[in-house]
């Protein structure tokens, strides 16, 4: 790709949207007005609603006072006119008032506020779930065939691809920075972590299994809200230790980290002084963590990530509670999700569209970052391409093996390329490149990738979009001899595999046993199909991938 | 390195929200001069016809004004916006391919909005000629990311896709644009 590809398009779009401006006499009023023609109740707001109604109310007031005055001017009269020596008159229409006028404005402006603004709902602690998502359908075989979206409550809105006039479902709240993030029990990432356990991270929750996702246990740090979760960086160990960094808020110098030293301890707070970094961002910041024993750990504090790298990484080695800078945010090349491997040996993905878009490998610890440079997988692969996405780096006895989707051509779906590293990742060979399922030809396609710590299983995950546009087809492959050979152990099946929000990880994950968890989807999306993206549910499999049922996570 | 904006012209719904407190009117008729011509130009970049694109931003400010009450943060406003425009436009183009396949004629209005296209120079013009020849989501990625100015996880957000796919979709975007612009003489 020649380099100034990026800034040639960017003209470009620049050029061409400085044309499109506003008439000199705009066909649309300067002040937006929403359009009277709302149709139904639902569409208007409560509180508009009971300014209309507050509207309308007084003039309806006097009206109805005028009406009594006048009914009883007349019966006065009437009174006076027929008795002219009683003395009663008056008494009947000033009772009479009162009840008209009163009750209305008092019922009028409780009754509308209720409903509005129930969008969020918080999950109750300890929480309950069963194995399989369905009611009434047997836990191990729910057909992946059959788009079914209501499960756990995930989607709080119907697709909004159906009608011209739609917006996007509000599964969404916000960070406070504009970025939208998913709600509800929808999963964000999920890692096994062996024997059973696992946790998830959901919209509203961070959530722990240690009986293979029967039961849930909502571990959420208290206090955390469901945006400063979606920001925030995980990580949790299969002891239970876990920890979540908070992202810093604009104009702030600190930022939180949350720790626990045991499954069901307290979550105990520190607070990290960001030093020399000063958080500006209105949108995109983010805060990644990596740890790799139960002391050793890094966290990656990004800021304004779409217009220039700018992140500072800091490392703990005892376990969080005191956190250093770690190298020079000068010198390094990118800032992205980190994940390290050893205590040494650490990976990074850079956002998109930069120079600097790869990975890049530190073997001190963070201190120094360079490219990591895997050989072409193919003659037709195009020289210079930083195609790796969708990656995966797994330290596997001693050695570091890492996954990539392999794009040959720019239409082409050229399977996962499998390298490994025996010398920290300095030099890598091509292991093995697997297509599973044989599938077609999409430029839409993409694989997931995981291997079991003990090395026993490689699992891919392959996916092409059906020829019809609208769903994907997807094949589990896997290895059970370090990645010489790939085996698929699924038919195809419509399913979508998303991915979670993290790279490296959340995706997939293998455990030694052979049980597999992957985020995913059966929605029929497609290419032209807008509400495909954020995983919609956790899906698990006990046979090493030859079967799949969804796993039910708790409201 | 955190650099301020340069970029003239760009997607000011990037900027931080001025936009603060009053009624729902009063902010989203804020946020509607704020916006209103960036989603406009988003919108044209992404279907090319601007009166569609009229459309699809007062259907996305439409939309706005009636989920306001479930927006759980006003500052999601201008997110709420952008994935709106570009659902907008993919609804668009399906309505397009819809009437394509089965009326088998062309969905264009009898009296097209002038193609803003036309009025560039050579070289701009062969660049957006070459984008509207990619898919669909390339086109997109690729208009949130250099014109709207957009990271990856707001990319992701816009369009309803994963941050994997959202990379995984620019770089061969970009490889596309490249071959594309090859191909033109």
């Amino acid at each position: 790709m020649s380099p100034d590809i990026e800034s040639r398009l960017r003209a470009a779009l620049r050029a061409g949207a400085e044309l499109i401006d506003e008439p000199a006499v705009p066909a649309v009023p300067a002040d937006f007005r929403p359009p009277d023609a709302t149709p139904a109740p639902p569409a208007r707001t409560a509180r508009t609603n009971r300014r209309h109604r507050e509207r309308w109310l007084v003039p309806a007031s006097i009206a109805a006072a005028v009406a009594v005055i006048a009914a009883c001017t007349i019966v006065v009269v009437r009174i006076t006119a027929s008795q002219q020596n009683g003395p009663v008159g008056p008494a009947v229409p000033t009772a009479v008032v009162p009840s008209v006028t009163s009750p209305s404005p008092t019922s009028e402006r409780t009754s509308p506020t209720q409903g509005s603004r129930a969008v969020t709902t918080t999950p109750s602690r300890p929480v309950r779930s069963s194995r399989s998502g369905l009611a009434g359908t047997t836990p191990s075989t729910v057909p992946l065939t059959e788009p079914n979206r209501v499960i756990g409550g995930g989607r709080t809105a119907p697709s909004p691809v159906l009608s011209q006039t739609s917006a996007p479902a509000l599964r969404t709240s916000s960070t406070g920075t504009g970025r939208q993030v998913t709600t509800g029990t929808q999963p964000v990432d999920a890692q096994l972590l062996g024997n059973g356990r696992g946790y998830v991270r959901t919209g509203s929750a961070l959530l722990w299994t240690d009986d293979d996702g029967a039961h849930w246990r909502d571990i959420t740090p208290p206090g955390l809200t469901p945006a400063q979760l979606q920001a925030a960086g995980v990580a949790v160990r299969s002891d239970g230790r876990a920890w979540v960094a908070l992202s810093p808020k604009a104009g702030h110098h600190t930022t939180r980290v949350y720790r626990r030293s045991a499954a069901g301890a307290a979550w105990t707070t520190t607070s990290v002084p960001l030093g020399r970094m000063t958080i500006t961002a209105q949108t995109d910041e983010a805060t990644y963590l990596s740890f790799v024993t139960e002391t050793d750990g890094w966290m990656m504090v990004t800021d304004h990530v779409a217009r220039g790298a700018w992140g500072e990484l800091f490392h703990t080695g005892d376990g969080g509670l005191t956190w250093t800078v770690q190298g020079d945010p000068s010198a390094r090349p990118a800032v992205g999700p980190i994940h390290f491997l050893t205590t040494t040996i650490g990976v990074m993905d850079a956002d998109i569209g930069t120079q600097a878009q790869a990975w890049w490998i530190t073997r001190d610890a963070g201190g120094h970052w360079t490219k990591l440079k895997l050989p072409a997988p193919g003659k037709a692969f195009q020289p210079g391409v930083d195609a790796i996405f969708n990656g995966s780096v797994y330290p596997v006895d001693g050695a570091i093996v890492a996954a990539a989707n392999v794009v040959v051509d720019l239409a082409g779906y050229d399977g996962t390329a499998i390298y490994r590293s025996t010398d920290g990742g300095k030099n890598w060979s091509l292991q093995s490149r697997v297509k599973p399922g044989r599938l077609g030809e999409s430029w839409d396609s993409r694989q997931w990738f995981a291997v079991s710590p003990d090395g026993s299983s490689y699992v891919l995950l392959g996916s092409v979009p059906t020829t019809d546009g609208h769903g994907y087809t997807w094949v589990t492959s896997r290895s059970v001899n370090h990645g010489k050979a790939f085996t698929d152990v699924t038919s195809r099946q419509q399913m979508f595999v998303t991915g979670g929000q993290q790279p490296f990880q959340g995706a997939l994950s293998v455990a030694d046993s052979g049980e597999i968890w992957a985020l995913g989807d059966t929605d029929t999306c497609g290419i032209n199909t807008l509400d495909c993206g954020s995983p919609a549910a956790l899906f698990a499999s006990h046979d090493g991938g030859a079967s799949w049922h969804r796993v039910s996570l708790p409201h | 390195m955190a650099h301020g904006r340069t970029v003239i012209g760009a997607d000011p719904a990037a900027e931080p929200e001025p936009v603060t407190g009053g009624t729902a009117d009063e902010v989203i008729s804020a946020l509607y001069r704020s916006h209103r011509l960036a989603m406009l130009r988003l919108a044209t970049l992404l279907i090319d016809d601007r009166g569609i694109a009229e459309e699809i931003v007062q259907d996305a400010f439409g939309a706005l004004y009636r989920r306001w009450d479930a927006l759980a943060d006003t500052s999601a406003a201008a997110a709420y916006l952008r994935a709106s425009v570009v659902n907008g436009a993919r609804n668009e183009r399906r309505r397009r391919d819809v009437a394509r396949r089965h009326l088998r004629v062309a969905a264009r209005p009898a009296d097209p909005a002038p193609d803003f296209a036309m009025l560039l120079e050579e070289e701009h013009r062969q660049v957006i000629t070459a984008l509207r020849t990619l898919p669909p989501r390339q086109r997109e990625v690729l208009v949130l990311r250099y014109w709207s100015d957009l990271g990856e996880a707001d990319i992701a957000a816009a369009m309803g896709i994963s941050r994997g796919t959202v990379k995984s979709t620019a770089s061969r975007a970009l490889h596309a644009l490249e071959n594309a612009l090859k191909e033109t003489p």
